[in-house]
């Protein structure tokens, strides 16, 4: 039979809708066993049940004045009530041929009367009965007819209601839980945004502040507390508020900005830059907050106007140096000309950028101009060259130049640092023309006044008296002195101002020594000093005049200091590729600390030298300049134990003068 | 022997004059300017000249060149003497012909000899 009933459409709706209630095989609840007890009550019989029917069990939710959980639903009494849609009512079961064999007619507790109203759901279904039995025959009048049906109508009332108040649980309880995961994915947004580095804020589409990053109240100085009552604008720069409104505005209208700029003004009054993207969330299409995500660019921006001022700067300084400043590009064209520059050349910018440095250049030696261009600046880098420019009027003019080489962006770039030298050329002819001038002007008179001493001292005009000799014999050697200052000076002078060409040849080393020491044999022998050479065979690439110039020099000096009866060495040696030569004496020597300086001009070891032992002061500085001038050095060592001194000079030796000869 | 001396500083000339007649022993004429050489040195024919190189007017070069135009005065051997002691200078006023440069100042006492060895030196 259960299979039977399970067939029906009707038999699935009802078993769908009993188990919606969650009901079946539920504990015993006083709301059901109330209605029961009401039930007996008001039909005045020992048995009530509240009965649910099961797809193959009867199951007594309640009951009163019977100890049965459950029977099988075939056969029940409440399977046939609930068939129906209303109150079944049986005076006496026995006497009912679809009750008399039931178990409970048959055996106990030997029902005789039963009545029941079906619990019929809202949407019709009967999902069991309130029932009342007695063991006696019986019928209910109108009354407990109306009762009953009534209260089956309160156990489905309460089923419902439970029902109801269950879904809403339910519902409650997936929506606390929809709730939860919302809150946890804002915490987990919103600890992103706090540990952001950058400025994060949302505020209504009026102003006023939703959110604001850590970083954001860290920078700007404010209490996460101060910003829920704070506007937008209030931590605007005063200055920018009205570009920051527009920009709200836009974004607010529609527009997105990636590359926002706003200003801030921080609790104490700090301008704060930051950079950054301002959106707005749109709900349904309306705006419903702006968002801001910036970076506090004040310091890069710092960093920034601070390279902008140092460009600034040096532009300023470039353009302001009096020398003139080119550069050019690895293809030899001009990229930057500074004023001075145009100045110097005569043209303005426009007519120089991108132009070839030779345009600037009076006809240059040789055959290619560039090829001549780039082994000439090959060998300016790094030094001062001179060159013959030609200014736009056609002018040629002499100018240093002194190149470097740097690095950019823009590949390899060489400066020129450029000087108009011709102001100083005019200069250096006319101090030329000065010296000579002085020189003849000088010589003149001092050939008479020493002319007329040398006269008076040799007694050839007569003799003189004892101390008028004296007085004499002390203006002639002065008038000596002063004229071998002058031709010093005039000497030094022309041969600094490159004024001197050396008449380079392959000179032998014995012959200037043997020549030198016969020019200072007559100093010599008066202070009893014995000059010896040593024996050589070097020769040197040198202009032999001014090497005898040099090593008398120095012999003169050696033998000055030198003490009576003492002995000075001459003496020369290859030290490849130069030959040198040295002149060691045994008198006082030269202070360490005075090694280097005495070579330069009117530098002697003691203050008194030029007047006691006569001299210059120009001796050394001449000498080290005609040895420069060969490409030499010179220098003075410690003589041996300590006692006198050693000056020696080196020159390049004669293979010099066989590597240059072919050239000439 | 006989000596011109032209220079138109007296002081050199009277210097010069003492040094050559008293020291050297030497017949001494001089002349304050290029033109009077010219004229002494024809009317004197002296054994040599010695010849001031800067000289308002005609300078040295200008008096060797008249020297050596005219037929009396072109074999007298000429020696210049002056205030530049350049080595340029000096080629420069050799290889206008003369024997030898002499430059101021000179030592007096030295100057006779000088003067005779250029000239031994020239024959």
């Amino acid at each position: 039979m259960a299979a039977k009933l399970g067939e029906t459409v009707d038999e699935v709706a009802r078993l769908q809708a009993l188990a919606r209630y969650d009901v079946f095989d539920t504990p015993a609840e006083a709301d059901f066993d109330d209605l029961s007890r009401l039930a007996a009550q008001i039909c005045g019989t020992p048995i009530a049940l509240v009965t649910l029917i099961g797809a193959t069990r009867q199951w007594l939710k309640s009951k009163v004045g019977l100890e049965i959980a459950e029977t099988p639903r075939e056969g029940a009494f409440c399977d046939h009530t609930i068939r129906g849609q209303g109150l079944v009512e049986v005076k006496d079961v026995s006497a009912d041929p679809r009750f008399a064999a039931n178990p409970w007619t048959v055996g106990a507790p030997s029902i005789r009367f039963y009545a029941g109203a079906p619990l019929l759901t809202p949407e019709g279904h009967a999902i069991g009965a309130l029932c009342v039995m007695d063991t006696v025959p019986r019928a209910l009048d109108a009354r407990q007819r109306e009762g009953l049906t009534a209260l089956a109508r309160q156990a489905i009332q309460v089923m419902e209601l439970r029902r109801r108040h269950a879904e809403l649980n339910e519902s409650m309880r997936e929506r606390t839980g929809a709730q939860r995961a919302l809150v946890e994915s804002e915490e987990r947004y919103k600890d992103i945004f706090e540990g952001s580095s950058d400025l994060i804020q949302a505020a209504t589409p009026d102003g006023r502040l939703l959110y604001t990053n850590r970083a954001w109240r860290d920078t700007l100085g404010y209490s996460d507390a101060e910003t829920k009552t704070m506007r937008v604008m209030d931590v605007i720069h005063p200055d920018h508020r009205a570009e920051c409104a527009d920009l709200l505005q836009w974004v607010i209208e529609g527009g997105d900005v990636d590359t926002a700029q706003l200003v801030f003004q921080s609790k104490d009054g700090r301008r704060i830059v930051a950079d950054g993207s301002v959106s707005c969330k749109r709900v349904d299409g309306n705006p419903v907050a702006t968002r801001a995500i910036m970076r506090d660019a004040t310091e890069r921006r710092r960093a920034e106007e601070k390279l902008r001022a140092s460009e600034a700067r040096t532009r300023s300084i470039i353009d302001n140096m009096l020398g003139g400043l080119i550069t050019i590009d690895d293809q030899g064209c001009i990229d930057t000309v500074n004023p001075a520059a145009e100045h110097i050349f005569g043209y303005r910018r426009e007519e120089l950028l991108g132009q070839r440095l030779s345009a600037l250049l009076a006809d240059a030696p040789g055959l290619d101009k560039n090829e001549y261009l780039r082994t000439a600046f090959a060998k300016a880098i790094g030094r001062v060259t001179e060159w013959e420019g030609q200014r736009k009027r056609g002018e040629v003019f002499p100018f240093e130049l002194s190149m470097f080489e740097f690095e950019t962006e823009a590949g390899r770039q060489f400066a020129g640092s450029i000087r108009d030298v011709s102001e100083r050329r005019e200069v250096e002819r006319l101090k030329n023309q000065f010296i000579s001038t002085v020189s003849h002007e000088l010589r003149t008179p001092l050939t008479s006044i020493r002319g007329s001493l040398s006269l008076l001292n040799s007694g050839m005009l007569g003799d003189l008296p004892g101390e008028a000799k004296e007085a004499v014999e002390i203006a002639e050697r002065n008038a000596v002195r002063l004229i071998g200052l002058i031709n010093d000076i005039l000497d030094l002078e022309r041969m600094e101002a490159g004024r001197i060409e050396l008449s380079l040849a392959d000179a032998e080393i014995a012959s200037v020594l043997s020549r030198s020491v016969e020019a200072v044999r007559g100093v010599a022998e008066q202070q009893g000093v014995l000059v010896e050479i040593l024996e050589t065979n070097t020769r040197a690439w040198a202009d032999a005049d001014r090497l005898v110039q040099v090593v008398v020099n120095l012999l003169g000096n050696a033998i000055k200091f030198s003490p009576r009866g003492q002995k000075v060495t001459l003496q020369a040696f290859a030290v490849e590729p130069f030959v040198e030569v040295r002149v060691t004496d045994r008198g006082r020597g030269v202070p360490e600390a005075l090694r280097e300086t005495v070579f330069e001009r009117f530098k002697q070891v003691e203050a008194s030298d030029a007047r006691e032992k006569g001299g210059t002061g120009l001796g050394l500085a001449i000498c080290k300049t005609i040895v420069e001038l060969h490409g030499g050095q010179i220098g003075v060592l410690a003589g041996d134990a300590g006692r006198g001194s050693t000056f020696f000079f080196r020159v390049p030796d004669a293979t010099r003068g066989r590597q240059e000869a072919p050239a000439k | 022997m006989k000596i011109l001396i032209i220079d138109d500083e007296d002081d050199i000339r009277k210097i010069a004059r003492l040094s050559l007649a008293r020291v050297g022993g030497m017949d001494v004429v001089d002349a304050s300017n290029g033109p009077d050489g010219v004229r002494k040195a024809e009317a004197e024919r002296p054994d040599a000249i010695l010849l001031d190189v800067m000289m308002p007017g005609m300078d040295g070069p200008a008096t060797l060149a008249m020297l050596r135009a005219g037929e009396a005065t072109c074999k007298i051997p000429i020696l210049f003497l002056t205030a530049k002691a350049m080595t340029t200078e000096i080629e420069r006023l050799r290889a206008l012909g003369a024997v030898a440069v002499l430059t101021k100042p000179f030592d007096p006492m030295l100057l006779p000899k000088q003067v005779r060895q250029a000239l031994e030196e020239a024959k």
